[in-house]
C-alpha cells in the first residue's frame, strides 16, 4: 500500500489535499467567503488562518485567492500529543512525529508551486532505513491517526489518502527500492550526523519552523524547530538552509494539538502589487478583504478619498475592472506614491500583455470633495489612526467631518462605506452622532501590524443630506436632516470570527 | 510618455466633479476646462461598461466639455436605444475615456477659481478661506 508513488497521486483526480491559508487576523469571514466563491469549497476558519480541502490537481487555483497571505499544505494533524514533563522527553516526542507522516501528497502539491529541478522523493533516505530497520516507532502519541471530527471525515471518504494516512514508520521500510539514486548516494555522508553535511544539488534545501501556542510545554518553539528539523534531515537527508530553502516544513503546536505543514509561498502574497511602500501602507490582502465585504457590483463608482500609497484603489482596480475607481489624497507625497505604484504595476502589466488598470487620481481634501452629491457607490478607506499619521486630537474633528462629507457624496440608500481605523472610540462616537445618515452593518476587529483596529461597514440611509452648502464646515453636530425616520441603529456588532463550521466532506465517486 | 497616459483627466471624470465646495458657490457645475495639452490615446472599447455608465452621466456636461476640448462629432443627446447603439457607444467611449487633458485648468463656472491639472492629476485643494 505504501507504494503510492509520487506520480500516481498527481494523476489521480480523487486525491485531495488540505490547504492552510494564513489571513490577516479579523478577516477570516471574508476569506471564508472568498474560498467558497472562488474554489467552491467550504473551509474551517480559526484565528489567523483558514483550512480547506481541494483536489491536488486544483491546488494551484489557491493562488487566485486574494485575501490570503501565505499558503501551506497540511501534512498531518495530530489531535492529542502527550508531552512528558521534561524538555528532552518532549523534544523526543516531537522528533517521533517525523516518520509518522506521509509526505507523498504534500510534496506533490509543493512541486506544483515551487520549482525544483529534481524529483523529491517522499520516502526516507536509505541511511534512515538502515538505522531504524529493527526499531518500531514507539512514543506516547495518542492521537496520531487523526481522531477528531473534521480531519477524520475527510480521510474516511477518500480511500486513497486514508491508506496513505495509515502508513506508519514500519511500512515505509519495505520501500527502500523506490528510493532514488541520489538519495542513496547521500548515505555515505550521513554516518556522522553532527558533522556538517556536504551540499547535494539533487536534493532540496529545507528549513523547519515551529509556531507554538499554549503554556503547558516544557520546551520553546525554537528548540522544537531545531529538534524537529534535525530529525527531518536525518529522515530525508535534505540540505539545510535557513534562507535559501526550497521546502519549509512548519510544525504548529497548539496545546496538545499539533499539525505539520509545508510552505507553498516563498514570500507573503501581500507583496504582489505594491512596489512603493509608505509609512502606513496597508497590506493588499487587507485591502482586498475590505473591498470584498463591500460587495462591489459592475459599474459601481468606488472611491478612496484618503488613498495614501494607493493600495486600496489598486487592489480594487485589479479585482473589479468593471467598476470606476477614483482616489485622492491631500498630501503631495501620498498621491505621488499612489501614482508611482500604479505606473509600476502598469509597466509590469504592459510587459505581460495584461490590460492596464485605470484609476483616476486627485489631490483633494476629504472634508471637501469636489464630487457631486449622491454619486459614489462605495467608499473604502483607511482613516489616519492617529499614531503614525495624524493625532487622536485631530481625529476628533476629522472623523465627523469626513463621515459627513462621505454622506453627502454617497448614493442614498445603496451607498456603503468600509472604514478602517484604530481610533475606535472616535469613530464610534462619530457614527453614533450620525445615525440618521449612516447605519452600521457590521464591524470586524482586525490586527493591523499589531494594532487592534476596527473595520466598520456602514450603509448610507435614505435621508437627504442637507447641511447648508454655505456653512458646511461651520456647523458642528447640528446637521439638519429632512426625513427623520431612519429607525434604530442596525448594529450587527462583531461578526463572529470563529464560525465553527464543519468542512464539507469531499465525496469521491 | 507611458506613465502620463494612465493618470488622466477625461470627460468622464469631469462629469462627476463640481466646485460647490467653494464658499458661496451653489451649483458649480459643470466645470469649465482650459486645456493646454490634450491627448487622445486608444483604449480598449468595452460596450457593457460604457452602457452602464451612460445613465450616470449628465450628458449636457459631456457635450459642453467636449466642445471646450475642441472635439467635433458630439451627439447632442443620448439616443433612447443607447445600450445597443454601437455607433453611439463608440463615440461616447472616445469622448469619455480616450480624450484626456494632460495640462491645463478646471474652472469654477461661478467664481472663476482655477484648479490646475498637472501631469493628468487635478489639484482640487482649496485654501482655508475658500471653504
Amino acid at each position: 500500500m505504501a507504494n503510492t508513488g509520487s506520480n500516481m497521486c498527481s494523476e489521480n483526480p480523487d486525491v485531495y489535499c488540505e490547504i492552510e491559508a494564513t489571513v490577516p487576523t479579523g478577516f477570516e469571514p471574508a476569506t471564508k467567503q472568498e474560498i467558497q466563491d472562488k474554489l467552491g469549497v467550504s473551509s474551517v476558519v480559526e484565528r489567523g488562518h483558514a483550512l480547506f480541502k481541494i483536489p491536488v490537481k486544483d491546488a494551484l487555483k489557491c493562488l487566485e485567492l486574494q485575501s490570503v497571505d501565505n499558503l501551506y499544505v497540511v501534512v498531518k494533524h495530530f489531535e492529542h500529543i502527550e508531552y512528558p514533563d521534561d524538555k528532552d522527553g518532549s523534544l523526543q516526542v516531537i522528533g517521533e512525529l517525523v516518520p509518522k507522516m506521509d509526505y507523498t501528497v504534500p510534496l506533490n502539491v509543493w512541486k506544483q508551486f515551487i520549482h525544483f529541478d529534481h524529483e523529491v522523493s517522499p520516502l526516507p533516505c536509505k541511511n534512515w532505513l538502515d538505522q531504524h530497520a529493527a526499531e518500531t516507532p514507539c512514543g506516547n502519541i495518542k492521537g496520531g491517526e487523526l481522531e477528531l471530527s473534521d480531519s477524520e471525515n475527510v480521510v474516511a471518504k477518500k480511500p486513497k489518502c486514508s491508506e496513505i494516512d495509515n502508513m506508519d514508520g514500519p511500512s515505509v521500510k519495505n520501500d527502500s527500492t523506490v528510493n532514488t539514486n541520489s538519495i542513496e548516494s547521500s548515505v555515505s555522508t550521513q554516518d556522522a550526523p553532527p558533522a556538517k553535511q556536504p551540499w547535494i544539488d539533487s536534493l532540496p534545501a529545507f528549513r523547519a519552523t515551529c509556531y507554538r501556542t499554549g503554556s503547558n510545554h516544557a520546551f520553546q518553539s525554537q528548540q522544537a524547530a531545531h529538534h524537529f528539523g534535525g530529525i527531518l534531515q536525518d529522515y530525508f537527508g535534505w540540505n539545510v538552509s535557513m534562507k535559501q530553502f526550497d521546502i519549509e516544513v512548519v510544525l504548529n503546536i497548539t496545546g496538545p494539538k499539533a499539525y505539520v505543514t509545508v510552505g507553498l509561498t516563498k514570500q507573503s502574497r501581500h507583496k504582489r502589487h505594491i512596489s512603493h511602500f509608505g509609512p502606513t501602507t496597508l497590506r493588499p490582502t487587507i485591502c482586498f478583504s475590505m473591498l470584498y465585504i463591500c460587495q462591489i457590483q459592475p459599474g459601481d463608482v468606488v472611491c478612496d478619498p484618503m488613498c495614501g500609497g494607493g493600495s486600496l484603489p489598486i487592489e480594487a482596480a485589479i479585482n473589479w475592472p468593471q467598476s470606476v475607481h477614483i482616489c485622492g489624497d491631500i498630501h503631495d507625497k501620498a498621491y505621488n506614491r499612489a501614482k508611482m505604484n500604479i505606473d509600476c504595476l502598469n509597466n509590469k502589466y504592459e510587459i505581460k500583455g495584461k490590460p492596464k488598470i485605470d484609476i483616476q487620481v486627485f489631490q483633494w481634501n476629504t472634508c471637501s470633495l469636489p464630487l457631486q452629491d449622491n454619486y459614489v457607490d462605495v467608499f473604502v478607506t483607511d482613516l489616519p489612526f492617529g499614531r503614525r499619521s495624524g493625532s487622536k486630537a485631530d481625529n476628533r474633528k476629522l472623523y465627523p467631518d469626513v463621515l459627513r462629507e462621505l454622506a453627502r457624496v454617497s448614493k442614498r440608500s445603496t451607498g456603503r462605506a468600509c472604514i478602517l481605523t484604530q481610533d475606535k472610540r472616535t469613530i464610534q462616537r462619530a457614527l453614533d452622532g450620525m445615525q440618521k445618515l449612516w447605519k452600521r452593518r457590521s464591524t470586524f476587529w482586525v490586527n493591523i501590524g499589531g494594532l487592534a483596529a476596527g473595520v466598520y461597514l456602514i450603509q448610507r440611509t435614505k435621508n437627504v443630506y442637507s447641511a447648508g452648502k454655505d456653512n458646511r464646515k461651520g456647523e458642528d453636530d447640528s446637521n439638519k436632516l429632512e426625513e427623520d425616520n431612519s429607525g434604530g441603529e442596525n448594529d450587527n456588532k462583531t461578526n463572529s470570527t470563529k464560525d465553527e463550521e464543519k468542512v464539507t466532506e469531499n465525496t469521491i465517486n | 510618455m507611458f506613465f502620463t497616459k494612465l493618470l488622466k483627466m477625461n470627460l468622464f471624470t469631469h462629469n462627476m466633479l463640481t466646485s460647490n465646495i467653494i464658499k458661496g458657490v451653489t451649483k458649480g457645475y459643470p466645470l469649465g476646462i482650459e486645456a493646454t495639452e490634450v491627448k487622445t490615446s486608444e483604449r480598449e472599447f468595452n460596450p457593457d461598461f460604457i452602457g452602464r455608465m451612460i445613465p450616470r452621466l449628465e450628458w449636457p456636461a459631456v457635450v459642453e466639455g467636449a466642445k471646450m476640448l475642441g472635439q467635433d462629432a458630439v451627439p447632442e443627446e443620448v439616443p433612447s436605444d443607447y445600450e445597443t447603439n454601437e455607433e453611439f457607444l463608440k463615440q461616447a467611449h472616445r469622448l469619455l475615456l480616450e480624450v484626456t487633458v494632460q495640462e491645463g485648468n478646471l474652472i469654477c463656472p461661478e467664481s472663476g477659481r482655477k484648479f490646475p491639472i498637472t501631469n493628468g492629476i487635478a489639484n482640487m485643494l482649496l485654501k482655508e478661506d475658500e471653504t
